[in-house]
């Protein structure tokens, strides 16, 4: 199992964030939050500017971690496709969250 | 003994009854492959005859025969079955024919549940069906948009016909992918490492898990429309707090995948087959496996860019657009993986290759027609044009029917024994080419002339008249071209000569048995040292044959066969399986029965028919396990293992995990769902709020930790060689705390279909319910079990799935009180 999960935990991590900036977006852009706060649009895009870095912070862990010895499995092939499975997770959190640096609105 | 010999017991162990009767109680994975393959392309008859209805009315603007109520049937049934009953249950068929035989072992991990789900897949397309036949068929469309199919609007049972037999159907999915999962994790023969693993068994896993993972959350929208329909819940409903998005959400988040879950496997179709065409091995196995993870796991975050026309905040446009784009990178590793494959190899033009050719080209074009309607604007245009369905045949057709057809004449020596002696499949191939691009490039055109989608007729002055013609003489064309490969592979396996043994040289296990392969696949289990075992040794089939790798001793009457460790491929267990029964195909009549008892609104059939599987279910978990404790028994070449049932992490284990990782995601969909409601939909907040109970809320957290910690205790005592069975049934007594405390939330839900935020925690409250009952059944189940002596300090395995379920739902019973209780504190 623990091979299995070393090989899924990379793109399951962005598949997780993913989700939870485009929910957040969904929560920004919902008419019962948005009056409420003052300057309540700049402070949800810092939210989730912050969300996204959050994200790459955490995926840049996670390659170090499967890269790392203490974690590493006893099977070279696992090792290596969860490395690159890693890298890919990586450019695809940096690609799918760039969009909230250039575009805020809800519209 | 002899190879003869070995054989005769082998196959009186494992053969199913003679004669047809025996497909009623057959558990054999080749017989049931066979049969589904046999089902599906039924269907596919069916799905084409109505395709060739569709571009008969189109053939002219004049046509007439089917009027708008009958054409809107058509296109529905067409898409819906092509979908449903025939793409799916291939793969399922296919991949449950194949998968033990490239694994190198005797059967799939379930023999009865791969029966089961045959019988459910069935009994939910017979009676789709009837409703094509009876003129009731669904009418709304393969993706069923609400409001159109509401009750309000689609009052007729047509959108009930869908709604309920597709949810029969997809049990059947649901079954294979958590057999198919546990199958490629578990069962293997020895040695054969996860990167010894033929990669069409890396391709099914993933697509395997894409099911589990991505069929859900269409089950729960079917359900919640049906309970709108049936019920007046209104989920879909603008002024009662509904949202008719929701709808598109809950389908696209299923129906993204669900194009990959289609064309993966026939991607690892075309990764087998290609490399034996080209007499070489594929090129960078490592980077395919990791392409094919990543393509699963971007899959599931594009269900947006089937909304882009819906009005959602452009943000969101962006996030998906981005994702879109992301996947062509996987996608071309592959084919850049099966170009490399071409160019180090020796390509050899035979029938199959010519498939793969036609589906190299048809995908591509298919792939770029792809990216243009992930740009936005572009897909402003076109959508809802015929470019559309053009663009999506490219891809269903040539990324599936292509390298299902390769791999249909790759392994018909197999299913057949026989060699193809006629030039038909050529000619044939031809065809079909020919035909489909005839038919489909002409759609494109008339598209971007602006004929839209599911029009039954047109102007004759709109200019298309001259494209449409084309196209339908086009389709015939194909069709004719399909009938002759029905005819071919019908000759092939009827009249053709025998064969021999591995006609391709192909390097695979599935080669190295008799063709056909016998009913115990492998008389022994080989010891795999290669990822092309059959190359690396070319006596393989006659040591396997001659009884020198494992369990190559028939013992009695038991059907053996081993499992690995997951990723050594070290042997761990010994695992007996049940013998032929009748009780799979009488499960899925009583589970048809409940489903029809719905359908036609005869509610009290309903509890009897549960009732029913109930009992079932108990009889069919009856009879597994045992009383004794055996101790590890020898498996041949000096090697000892201990049965199944004495390990922990039994068969019974792993299925259950893969099941609640789909019953999780089901969760997760409907709290999505309501969260999505809350937050989006515009009829909020409701009137009034479910007024918060304390005493309820800490009962129901109060039994689902004592539940937890009862079940460790039973498990701690079980172990330690004391009785387990009073704790067993007080784990039972918290269990009906907690079940008492989210009935009681249940009953209190303000208005249910009065609002929507009513609707959603009656059925946060019923799903929370349905997991506490059918833990307390278990855990009755379970103490019959201890008192009746199944149970003991070895044989533990069934404490452990137990406490599966019970942890289940002792979690998603607080989650259910949660859900009810915070928000409204927080507001
Ligand atoms: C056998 C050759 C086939 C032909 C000639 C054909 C033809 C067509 C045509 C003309 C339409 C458009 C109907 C309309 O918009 O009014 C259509 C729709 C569709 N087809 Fe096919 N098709 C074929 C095979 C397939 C296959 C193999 C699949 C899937 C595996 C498929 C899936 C669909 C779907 C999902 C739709 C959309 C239905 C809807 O709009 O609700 N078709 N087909
Ligand atoms: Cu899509």
């Amino acid at each position: 199992m623990s091979d299995v999960i070393r090989i899924l935990i990379a793109p399951l991590v962005w598949l997780a964030c993913f989700g939870a900036i485009y929910g957040l977006h969904g929560l920004s852009c919902s008419a019962t939050f948005e009056p409420d706060l003052p300057a309540g649009a700049a402070i949800w895009q810092l939210l989730m500017i912050l969300a996204g870095g959050v994200a790459v912070t955490v995926q840049v862990c996670l390659l170090f971690a499967l890269r790392h010895r203490a974690f590493a499995s006893g099977s070279g092939f696992v090792n290596r496709v969860s490395a690159i499975l890693a890298w890919t997770s990586l450019a695809a959190t940096l690609w799918t969250s760039f969009p909230v640096l250039l575009s805020s609105s809800c519209a | 003994m002899n190879a003869l010999k070995r054989h005769r017991e082998l196959d009186a162990i494992w053969a199913s009854e003679k004669g047809w009767t025996g497909w009623f109680s057959t558990v054999n994975h080749s017989d049931l492959g066979r049969m589904f393959l046999v089902l599906a392309f039924f269907y596919f008859a069916v799905g084409g005859i109505l395709s060739m209805l569709i571009r008969a009315q189109l053939a002219t603007p004049h046509s007439a025969f089917a009027g708008p109520e009958v054409y809107n049937q058509i296109f529905t049934m067409h898409g819906t079955i092509m979908m449903f009953l025939f793409a799916i249950p291939a793969i399922e068929g296919l991949a449950v024919y194949l998968i033990p035989k490239l694994l190198g072992t005797r059967d799939l991990a379930y023999p009865r549940l791969t029966a089961y789900g045959f019988w459910c897949y069935a009994f939910g397309g017979a009676m789709l069906l009837f409703s094509l036949f009876a003129g009731i068929a669904p009418d709304g469309g393969w993706f069923m948009y609400p409001p159109l199919t509401g009750p309000l609007h689609s009052p007729g049972i047509n959108t009930d016909f869908w709604l309920i037999g597709i949810t029969f159907v997809e049990i059947s999915a649901i079954c294979a992918a958590v057999e198919l999962t546990v199958s490629i994790l578990k069962y293997r023969a020895p040695g054969m490492s996860l990167d010894k693993m033929p990669i069409f068994a890396w391709y099914i896993l993933v697509t395997a898990l894409m099911i589990l993972t991505g069929f859900p959350p269409l089950i729960l929208g079917s359900v919640l429309l049906e309970l709108e329909r049936a019920f007046g819940l209104p989920f879909f409903q603008t002024d009662l707090g509904g949202d008719s998005l929701l709808w598109q959400h809950l389908f696209w988040l299923f129906g993204h995948p669900e194009v990959y879950i289609i064309f993966l496997p026939a991607a690892g179709i075309v990764s087998t087959v290609l490399p034996v065409m080209a007499r070489t091995t594929l090129l960078g196995y490592g980077w395919v496996v990791a392409a094919i993870v990543a393509l699963a796991f971007l899959s599931f975050g594009l269900w947006v860019h089937h909304m882009f026309t819906t009005g959602i905040p452009s943000l969101g446009v962006a996030f998906f657009s981005a994702a879109s784009t992301l996947v062509a990178v996987p996608t071309a590793v592959q084919i850049f993986a099966w170009i490399g494959t071409l160019w180090k190899g020796r390509p050899d033009l035979r029938l199959p290759m010519l498939y793969i050719l036609g589906f190299f080209l048809t995908f591509v074009i298919g792939g770029l027609t792809g990216v243009m309607v992930a740009i936005v604007p572009f897909d402003w245009q076109v959508h809802d044009t015929a470019f559309i369905t053009a663009h999506l045949h490219y891809v269903l057709f040539g990324g599936f029917v292509f390298p299902l057809l390769a791999g249909i004449y790759y392994w018909l020596p197999l299913f057949s024994g026989r060699q193809r002696f006629f030039r038909l499949g050529e000619i044939a191939f031809a065809l079909v080419f020919a035909g489909f691009h005839g038919t489909f490039l002409a759609m494109h055109w008339v598209g971007l002339l602006g004929q839209r989608r599911r029009i039954h007729t047109y102007d004759a002055d709109a200019g298309w008249t001259a494209i449409n013609l084309f196209s339908s003489v086009s389709s015939f064309i194909l069709a004719i071209g399909l009938a002759m490969v029905l005819v071919d592979v019908i000759l092939n396996l009827f009249v053709a000569v025998r064969g021999k043994r591995n006609p391709w040289n192909a390097g695979t296990l599935e080669w190295a048995t008799m063709a056909p392969p016998p009913s115990y696949n492998f008389a022994s289990l080989p010891e795999i040292s290669s990822r092309d075992p059959a190359h690396a040794d070319p006596g393989l089939p006659n040591r396997i044959a001659g009884g020198e790798g494992y369990l190559g001793q028939p013992r009695g009457t038991l059907r053996e066969t081993l499992t690995v460790d997951i990723a050594s491929g070290r042997p761990d267990y010994v695992v007996r399986y049940p013998a032929n029964t009748r009780l799979p195909i009488t499960l899925a009549a009583v589970t048809g029965l409940f489903f029809l008892s719905l359908l036609v609104k005869v509610y009290w059939i309903v509890p009897i028919a549960l009732i029913g599987v109930v009992l079932l279910a108990c009889r069919w978990v009856w009879g597994l396990g045992q009383r004794v404790d055996e101790g590890p028994v020898p498996v041949g070449r000096g090697v000892s293992l201990p049965p199944a049932a004495e390990t922990a992490k039994s068969p019974g284990w792993w299925g259950s995990v893969f099941l609640l990782i789909a019953d999780a995601t089901f969760f997760g969909s409907l709290i999505f769902g309501y969260a999505f409601l809350w937050t989006i939909a515009p009829g909020w907040p409701p009137p009034e709020w479910l007024q918060p109970l304390a005493p309820e809320l800490a009962a129901g957290v109060g039994g689902a930790v004592a539940a937890a910690v009862l079940m460790r205790l039973t498990i701690r005592r079980n172990a330690d060689g004391r009785p387990a069975r009073i704790t067993c049934l007080l784990t039972l007594a918290a269990m009906g705390m907690l079940g008492v405390a989210v009935a009681t939330m249940t009953g209190r839900v303000p208005a249910p279909t009065g609002h929507a935020y009513g609707a959603a925690l009656l059925v946060v409250g019923g799903y929370g319910m349905l997991h506490i009952a059918l833990a307390a059944l278990m855990l009755g189940f379970l103490s019959v079990r201890i008192a009746a002596g199944y149970v003991s300090v070895t044989r533990k395995a069934e404490l452990h799935i137990v406490r599966l379920w019970v942890d289940y739902a002792a979690a998603t019973g607080v989650i259910c009180l949660l859900i009810a209780h915070v928000p409204v504190l927080l507001t």
